[in-house]
C-alpha cells in the first residue's frame, strides 16, 4: 500500500534551557513538525510517516537528541490516501 | 471548516490527544482515540500492560475476535494516557506468526522419546504422559523430586492455583516465581527492614519530592513512563534534583544534575559513607530514630550462594547467615565511621563532589527524596543489603511514608508484587507475606484451604537457580515451566541450566504461546492464551491490583494457565499423592481428586457464571462451570483481609482502574506506616512499622564485601547485563513485532570506545564475549545510548540469538538467593578481521 500515510503524536520532555536547540534538532526529521510547546519544557511533536516502522525510527533518534530525556507516543492513526 | 483538509483534522486530534496527556491547555476532549481510520465499531476495554512493573492502563480496541489497536488510558492514574514505544505495541504481540497453537511432545516412533523431534498431541495425550512422569517421580521420590517454576507474569489467580496445587496438592514447597531473579532481595530486603513486603509509598511521591536519587536504575528505559513523571517534576520545579548512579552512563544520565559513575560494588561503601555523613554532620532525625528505630549488626562474610563445594562458597565465615544482633545507635555510628569520604571516593571512584552533593540530600532536613532502584540493587551478591542501607538512610532523617519521602523499590514484572510477592509463590512463602517454616502461618493456611493438618509441608522448597541445580543432579525429575523464558533468562546456561533440562532422567514440561529457548529446550511444550485471551490480575510495584476480562479468544488449543494447572489436578488423587498416615488420620479426604480439594471445594466453586459478565467471554470459567477467577481471588483475599494486605471485592476491580491495597473501608493506602494515611498505625504513635511486633523498623550495619569474581589479567573486564527499552526481558513477545524487532534487531556489546581501540576493533566489529564459562559472538558498539567506563562492558539479554546467560555466573545473594547478573568477570577477543 504506498499510498498509506501515518499520522502521530509524540510527547517530548526537554530540558527548558535547550529548548529552541532541541526543537530545532527535532525539525531536521522527515516528517516532523513541532506543534507546541510550554515552558517547562514539554514538546508535541507531529509526525507524517509511511510506515509505523519509522515512527520508531523516529522515536529511538528523537529519544537520543541532545537535552531530550523523554518520548512517549500518544496518539497514531494510519490513512489510505490522503 | 471549509479549507481545513482532512490531513489538517487528523493532526489537530493527535495534537489535542498529546496535549491533553501533557496537561497543555487546548480546548478539545479528544479521549476516544481511534488509531486507524477503517476500523469502525471497535470495542473499547481496559487492561494494565503486559510488559513491566509499573503498570500503566491501556485502552485495547478489539474487532471481529482480534486486538486491533491500544492506547494509554487517559483516566490511569499511572500512566494519564502515555505509553511508551513497547506499550503502544502491545496489540501486536499476540500475533507473532509463530504462535503455538497446540501440544507439542517429543517422539520417536509414535511415543515419547526424550531424543525425539516435537510432533502435536491431543491435551488429553499431553496431560496423559504429564501425569504418568509426575505419578512415577512422585513414588520414587516423593514431593522433593518434582519442581514448578512460575512467573511474576501470572495473572494473580494463576499464581495462586499453582501455589495451591504445588504446596497443597502435590505437598511440595519446589516452586519458585522468576521474580528470584528479579525481586527476591527486594523482598527480603523489606522484610529484615520493616517485617511487611512492599513499598510504604507510592508514585504520588513524584510530585511531592524535592530529589530523586537512582542507585543504579535506568529508569528512562525501563520505567519511561515514571521517568516522565520525574522529568515533569524536575523541569517544573527548579529547585528539584536528580541523582543518578550507575556503573555506566545510560539515558538516565541525561536529566541527571549529579551524575556519578562508580566502580561495581561500591554503592555498599557510598550508602555507608552517606549515613556516616549523616551522623556526623547531625542530621539524625533524633525523635523519629528514638521512637520508630531499632538498631541490629549483620553476620558477615556470607559467601555468594554458589554450590557448597565451590571454594568461594567454603572459604566464607558465616555462608547464608541472615542472623543479627541489636546493637545501640553509637555502636552503629562507630561502624559506620570508617566509610569516610576519602574512602568512598578511593573505592568508588565518584568524585567527593557528588559523593558530598548526593549526601546532602538526605541530609537536609528541608529535601524530600525519593530513592529509586530496581536491578543493580536486587540482582546484586549483598542485594538485600543493599535494600536494608538504602532504607538505613531514610530511617536515620525520618524521610519515610510521607508524600515526597520514599525509599522506593520498583519492579521489573507485571505482577511481580501482585502475584509471585503477595500470593506467595516462592519456595519458602505463603500468602500475605505468611513463610512455610512457620508453624502458626501453615495452620492458617491450611484452614483457609480446607486441608488437613500437617497438609502443608514444612520445608523450604528448591529457589530458582537451586531448581536447575536440582535437575542436572537428578534431584527434580518431574519440572513445569510456565509464562517465562528461564533456559534465556538463568545464569549460566551451558553449566547449569542446559544440562539439567537435558539430563535422561528429566521430564520437562514448558507453558508458552512462544517456541522459546526454553520452550526448544523442553519434552512438551502446551500452548498458553496470554494477556487479553483470559480474565486476568496483576498488581503493580505501587501495591494497585488491576483487573482485565478476556477481550479476544486465544489462537487454536491455547488455554490459560490457569486453565492447565486446573485441569492437570483432575488426574490425581490423594490416595496416589498424599501419605497414608494422613489419609488414615482424614479419611473424609480419601479417594478425593486434587480438582475436588483444591478448587471444586466448596468455597472457590460457590460463585456460579451468572456472576461472569455479560459483554465479555470467560474460557476457564465456561468449561469449569464456575466462576473460578472469582472463587480463587475471594479464597486468597481471606489471607490479607484484616492483615494490613486488604483487597477490595472481587467485582470493584473490574469498575476502577486499580486500587493500593490496603483498601480498607473501600478506601485505598498511599502512604503506609504513617497515621492519618495508614489505617492500620495505632492512634497517637504517628508512625508504626507494625510489620515487627514492636512497631520500629531496624537499621542495620553492614559492611562492604567484594564480589565473588572480579576482573583479573585474562579476564579483564566486568559484565553487565540488562534490558533495552525496546524490548522486554527474554524478547518473546516485543522480538516478535515487526516494529520493534527493526528498531533493535540484535544485543550489542556497548563498551568505551578506547578499550576498543586498544583491541583493535570498533563499531560494528565482530567480537567474541567469553567468561569461565561460555562465549558468545556479538558486535561492538562505542556509540548509542549507553557508554561504558574503561573496563565494563555492557551486554542486553534479549537476544535469543546471543544468550549472554552463557557467559554469567550462577552467584546469588545468599539471604535472597537472586543472581547477579550485572558482575562477572569476562573478555573480549575480535574475531576474523
Amino acid at each position: 500500500m504506498k499510498d498509506e500515510i501515518h499520522i502521530s503524536s509524540l510527547l517530548l520532555r526537554a530540558d527548558p534551557a535547550n529548548l529552541d536547540a532541541v526543537c530545532a534538532r527535532v525539525l531536521t526529521h522527515d516528517g516532523a513538525e513541532v506543534a507546541m510547546t510550554d515552558d517547562t519544557g514539554k514538546i508535541i511533536v507531529t509526525l507524517e510517516t509511511d510506515s509505523e516502522a519509522v515512527i520508531v525510527e523516529h522515536m529511538n533518534s528523537l529519544s537520543l537528541l541532545d537535552g531530550v530525556v523523554s518520548v512517549a507516543l500518544v496518539y497514531h492513526q494510519k490513512e489510505q490516501g490522503l | 471548516m471549509p479549507n481545513l483538509s482532512r490531513r489538517d483534522v487528523i493532526k489537530a486530534q493527535a495534537v489535542a490527544a498529546a496535549a491533553a496527556a501533557a496537561g497543555l491547555p487546548i480546548p478539545a476532549a479528544a479521549q476516544n482515540l481511534v488509531t486507524d481510520a477503517q476500523l469502525t465499531d471497535l470495542k473499547w476495554s481496559k487492561a494494565p500492560c503486559r510488559f513491566c512493573g509499573t503498570g500503566c492502563s491501556i485502552m485495547v480496541a478489539t474487532k471481529a475476535g482480534r486486538v486491533v489497536a491500544s492506547h494509554g488510558d487517559a483516566k490511569s492514574e499511572v500512566n494519564r494516557g502515555l505509553n511508551c514505544v513497547k506499550g503502544y505495541f502491545l496489540s501486536k504481540i499476540m500475533y507473532g506468526s509463530d504462535r503455538l497453537t497446540q501440544p507439542l511432545l517429543r517422539k520417536k516412533d509414535g511415543v515419547f522419546h526424550k531424543d525425539g523431534a516435537f510432533e502435536p498431541v491431543s491435551w488429553d495425550e499431553a496431560f496423559d504422559i504429564m501425569a504418568e512422569k509426575w505419578k512415577a517421580t512422585l513414588k520414587e521420590k516423593g514431593p522433593k523430586g518434582i519442581g514448578m517454576f512460575g512467573s511474576g507474569q501470572w495473572t494473580v489467580w494463576e499464581g495462586y492455583a499453582a501455589s495451591k496445587l504445588m504446596k497443597a496438592g502435590f505437598r511440595s514447597n519446589n516452586i519458585d516465581p522468576n521474580a528470584r531473579h528479579c525481586m527476591a532481595s527486594a523482598v527480603v530486603g523489606f522484610m529484615r527492614t520493616f517485617g511487611i513486603d512492599e513499598p510504604m509509598g507510592c508514585y504520588d511521591d513524584f510530585e511531592n519530592a524535592d530529589a530523586f536519587v537512582l542507585w543504579g536504575s535506568n529508569m528512562a528505559e525501563m520505567h519511561p513512563i515514571l521517568w516522565t513523571r520525574i522529568a515533569d517534576r524536575r523541569f517544573g520545579h527548579p529547585h528539584v534534583q536528580v541523582a543518578v548512579l550507575s556503573t555506566f552512563t545510560h539515558r538516565s544520565f541525561d536529566l541527571a544534575d549529579i551524575p556519578a559513575i562508580f566502580e561495581p560494588q561500591t554503592d555498599l561503601a557510598i550508602l555507608n559513607y552517606i549515613a556516616n555523613y549523616i551522623i556526623e554532620n547531625d542530621a539524625v532525625n533524633k525523635d523519629f530514630v528514638a521512637k520508630h528505630v531499632n538498631f541490629k549488626k549483620g553476620a558477615q562474610d556470607i559467601g555468594y550462594g554458589l554450590r557448597p563445594e565451590n571454594p568461594l562458597q567454603q572459604a566464607a565465615a558465616n555462608p547464608d547467615s541472615g542472623k543479627s544482633d541489636p546493637i545501640t545507635f553509637e555502636e552503629f555510628a562507630e561502624f559506620v565511621k570508617p566509610y569516610t569520604l576519602d574512602k568512598a571516593h578511593e573505592m568508588s571512584g565518584v568524585s567527593k563532589d557528588a559523593l558530598e552533593k548526593i549526601a546532602k540530600l538526605y541530609a537536609d532536613p528541608d529535601t524530600k527524596v525519593m530513592s529509586l532502584w530496581t536491578m543493580g540493587v536486587n540482582q546484586h551478591t549483598r542485594g538485600v543489603w543493599v535494600n536494608n542501607m538504602i532504607y538505613n538512610l531514610h530511617l536515620l532523617t525520618g524521610k519515610i511514608s510521607t508524600p515526597g519521602n520514599s525509599p522506593f523499590s520498583l519492579t521489573g514484572q507485571p505482577s511481580a508484587c501482585g502475584t509471585a510477592r503477595e500470593v506467595g509463590t516462592f519456595s519458602h512463602r505463603l500468602p500475605a507475606d505468611m513463610v512455610v517454616n512457620n508453624p502458626e502461618h501453615r495452620k492458617k493456611a491450611e484452614k483457609i484451604w480446607k486441608l488437613p493438618e500437617g497438609g502443608v509441608p514444612d520445608w523450604v522448597g528448591s529457589h530458582a537457580v537451586k531448581q536447575n541445580r536440582d535437575l542436572k543432579d537428578g534431584n527434580i525429575n518431574c519440572y513445569w515451566v510456565q509464562v517465562n523464558n528461564n533456559m534465556q533468562a538463568a545464569p549460566n546456561m551451558m553449566e547449569e541450566g542446559l544440562p539439567g533440562y537435558r539430563n535422561p532422567d528429566n521430564f520437562i514440561v514448558v507453558s508458552d504461546a512462544y517456541p522459546t529457548v526454553t520452550a526448544e529446550a523442553a519434552d512438551l511444550i502446551l500452548p498458553a492464551a496470554m494477556w487479553v485471551e483470559k480474565e486476568g490480575a496483576y498488581g503493580n510495584a505501587e501495591r494497585r491490583t488491576q483487573f482485565w476480562h478476556q477481550l479476544v479468544d486465544a489462537p487454536g488449543e491455547s488455554k490459560s494457565d490457569l486453565w492447565q494447572l486446573v485441569e492437570f489436578s483432575k488426574r490425581f488423587t490423594t490416595d496416589e499423592v498424599w501419605p497414608a498416615e494422613l489419609l488414615d488420620a482424614n479419611p473424609d479426604y480419601k479417594g478425593k481428586t486434587l480438582y475436588e480439594v483444591l478448587y471444586a471445594n466448596g468455597k472457590v466453586d460457590s460463585y456460579p457464571l451468572d456472576q461472569t459478565s455479560d459483554d465479555y467471554a470467560n474460557h476457564e470459567a465456561q468449561d469449569f462451570g464456575f466462576y473460578i477467577q472469582k472463587g480463587l481471588f475471594e479464597e486468597y483475599a481471606e489471607f490479607g483481609r484484616g492483615k494490613a494486605h486488604d483487597l477490595a471485592p472481587f467485582d470493584t476491580y473490574h469498575e476502577v482502574r486499580g486500587l493500593r491495597w490496603p483498601v480498607v473501608d473501600g478506601k485505598e493506602t498511599k502512604w503506609r506506616f504513617k497515621e492519618g494515611s495508614d489505617p492500620y498505625v495505632t492512634a497517637g504513635s504517628d508512625f508504626e512499622f507494625y510489620g515487627h511486633k514492636d512497631g520500629k523498623a531496624i537499621i542495620f550495619a553492614l559492611p562492604f564485601e567484594p564480589a565473588p569474581e572480579r576482573p583479573d589479567e585474562e579476564y579483564p573486564f566486568w559484565l553487565a547485563t540488562g534490558r533495552v527499552l525496546e524490548h522486554w526481558h527474554s524478547g518473546s513477545m516485543t522480538q516478535r513485532v515487526p516494529e520493534l524487532h527493526k528498531a533493535i534487531p540484535d544485543a550489542l556489546v556497548y563498551m568505551h570506545p578506547d578499550d576498543a581501540e586498544a583491541m583493535g576493533v570498533r563499531r560494528g566489529s565482530s567480537v567474541k564475549v567469553e567468561s569461565r564459562r561460555g562465549h558468545i559472538l556479538s558486535r561492538v558498539e562505542t556509540r548509542g545510548r549507553n557508554k561504558p567506563p574503561k573496563g565494563l562492558i555492557f551486554v542486553p539479554w534479549f537476544d535469543a540469538r546471543q544468550l549472554i546467560n552463557k557467559v554469567t555466573l550462577d552467584a546469588t545473594d545468599p539471604l535472597s538467593k537472586q543472581t547477579d547478573f550485572k558482575k562477572c568477570a569476562v573478555k573480549v577477543v575480535p574475531v576474523g578481521a
